[in-house]
């Protein structure tokens, strides 16, 4: 298990890196290298490190623990198939890990990135209203019978498009620099990371790093199935680029407006899910 | 946290998580008991890591309020 | 059994009330667990705040009185997202969630700040409301199948609950603190001491992320 986590965790930072690269080409920028992450998490490591003074200790420190433990759980919950429901949980349960780093070290600006992380939580609501229509099909969440299910009735991605595209939108709350990354908006320093420094920080990239592999390997296996290890890689770069393409494009939407839009996405997904329950799902 | 006793920690984790392993893959001991294990093991271990060789020894400051 | 949480491993009977712990459940639970322990052992940050027209600034600090108010509706808020996590009944689920939006405004209650205050009152208003369709989702649950007990629910042997009875339920647990009705909630989160704080946010999260189970479940 040990080498799929340190696996999981490098080739989320090079997804990340390779983001930043695919943004800076589109802006017409070098960028900088493919691993430019992992030096990030590296370097920050390497730097000598304390609590602020003002910080709430245990909890300045102990966020970053559970950061690190529920992304570790959430890729083991990957590996063994398991429910989708408990990775969609530890998903929302980051939003309560990015309002304790904010919230605990008395900085008013992670304050500011803490509570707009909190109230961007419209975000989460169409995943579920997608969970709900994957259940409707599958009659399972556990991942190993989504899976199964696409092996006979070909990938869900082509059964309920609408549901892939709701978990799409909630990809790309997560990247960074997308339309509704209000937590990392520049008038905020770094948000709710801005007070995390030194280990704390590169804490935060581990937390990243398996992050962004657990939602991309979770949606591959969602939508479009069961495939060889490569053939996962393949199709993780190439959704990874396709979100980049879509950050570098799209301005970043104010709180408000950031909010207004996932809610009318999730009320647009319940009338489809409704109307799929209504007329009945074949077979 | 002193750094000796971030050592220790560190170290404990470190080992425990290293050593099961080989029963873990021997399949003497289950994917979620050892799953468990690394999911308190891997946060606790990096972060005493960190203490035992980073933590700074000088007073803390206050948080950053503008430039 | 309850397919859409894992099967349970471990029932806890309290004479014909039951808890069950599924994989599902279980995690909710630990996680409430987790963050009640924070509150009950870190002490609060102080805020620190820029006063305009000078380079000064201030940290507000929080009495000790204020301190143990807030600790104890805090844990209590804990307990009852714990109880909302496991339990294997429909109206006690109601009952703790509508617990935890009493417990959230007395987490912010002793906060002297008039945005955290009006905010309080907007969203207690809210939460107010919601019971409404909260209890009346449970009763019509009991109403059309005749028990409710999500476990006997799970069997399928009972009649199917109505959509139009689940989205009640759903409805109520979303006025208890979630999206869009949060923004009347985020004004509470300028009160100090994080770790309190932070328990107004989860206990949401995770009332929701059960109702979703159990909707699922019925």
């Amino acid at each position: 298990m040990i080498p799929e986590i340190l696996a999981a965790l490098f080739f989320g930072l090079l997804l990340l890196g390779l983001h930043r690269k695919v943004v800076a080409r589109i802006q017409k920028r070098p960028g900088p290298p493919v691993w430019q992450e992992f030096l990030h998490a590296a370097k920050f490591f390497w730097k000598q490190t304390w609590v602020p003074k003002t910080a709430s200790s245990l909890m300045f420190v102990g966020i970053v623990l559970v950061g690190i433990g529920i992304w570790v759980a959430a890729l083991l919950v990957v590996i063994a198939g398991g429910n989708i429901l408990i990775i969609f949980g530890i998903y929302m349960l980051q939003k309560i890990v990015e309002h304790g780093f904010g919230l605990s070290s008395g900085s008013p600006y992670g304050k500011f990135g803490g509570v707009r992380s909190v109230i961007s939580a419209a975000s989460e609501i169409p995943l579920f209203v997608s969970v709900a229509a994957i259940a409707l099909f599958t009659h399972s969440l556990a991942l190993q019978d989504i899976v199964a299910y696409q092996a006979v009735h070909g990938p869900l991605l082509l059964i309920v498009p609408p549901a892939a595209f709701a978990m799409f939108l909630v990809l790309l709350s997560k990247m960074p620099g997308g339309p509704f990354s209000v937590v990392e908006g520049k008038e905020l320093v770094s948000g709710y990371k801005t007070e995390h420094f030194g280990f704390f920080r590169a804490g935060l990239y581990v937390c990243d790093g398996l992050k962004t592999t657990v939602l991309l390997w979770t949606f591959v296996l969602v939508f479009i199935g069961g495939l060889p290890t490569a053939g996962f890689i393949i199709v993780m770069v190439i959704l990874m680029i396709i979100l980049s393409f879509t950050c570098a494009l799209t301005p970043m939407l104010t709180p408000f407006d950031s909010v207004t839009l996932q809610t009318l996405v999730t009320g647009a997904m319940l009338v489809y899910v409704g109307c799929i329950a209504a007329m009945g799902v074949p077979g | 946290m002193k750094k000796k006793d971030a050592r220790i920690i560190a170290a404990l984790t470190g080992v425990l998580m290293g050593v099961l392993y080989f029963p873990y893959v021997a399949g003497l001991i289950t994917f979620w008991t050892y799953g468990a294990l690394l999911v308190i093991g891997a946060p606790v271990f990096f972060l005493a890591a960190g203490f035992a060789m980073m933590a700074g020894e000088g007073e803390e400051d206050d948080p950053f309020i503008g430039y | 059994m309850i397919a859409v949480g894992g099967e349970p491993f471990y029932y806890l009977e309290f004479g014909d009330i039951v808890l069950y712990f599924s994989p599902v459940t279980t995690t909710l639970f630990v996680l409430a667990l987790l963050f009640t322990l924070f509150v009950l052992a870190s002490r609060p940050e102080r805020q620190v705040d820029i006063a305009f027209g000078s380079d000064a600034y201030l940290a507000k600090v929080i009495t000790p009185g204020e301190l143990h108010f807030r600790k104890f509706m805090a844990t209590a808020c804990g307990l009852a997202s714990m109880g909302a996590m496991v339990t294997g009944d429909v109206f006690d689920f109601t009952l703790f969630a509508s617990l935890v939006g009493i417990t959230n405004i007395g987490i912010v209650a002793a906060v002297k700040n008039r945005h955290v205050q009006n905010a309080a009152y907007q969203y207690g208003l809210v939460s107010l409301s919601a019971t409404v369709p909260l209890f009346s989702g449970a009763a019509m649950v009991a109403a059309t199948t005749g028990t409710l007990s999500l476990i006997e629910l799970a069997k399928g042997t009972y009649p199917a609950v109505p959509l139009a009875v689940k989205s009640f339920l759903v409805l109520g647990i979303i006025g208890e603190g979630m999206a869009p009705f949060y923004a009347a909630k985020a004004e509470m989160f300028r009160a100090p001491g994080a770790p309190y704080v932070i328990m107004c946010s989860l206990s949401s999260l995770l009332i929701f992320l059960r109702v979703v189970e159990i909707a699922m479940t019925m």
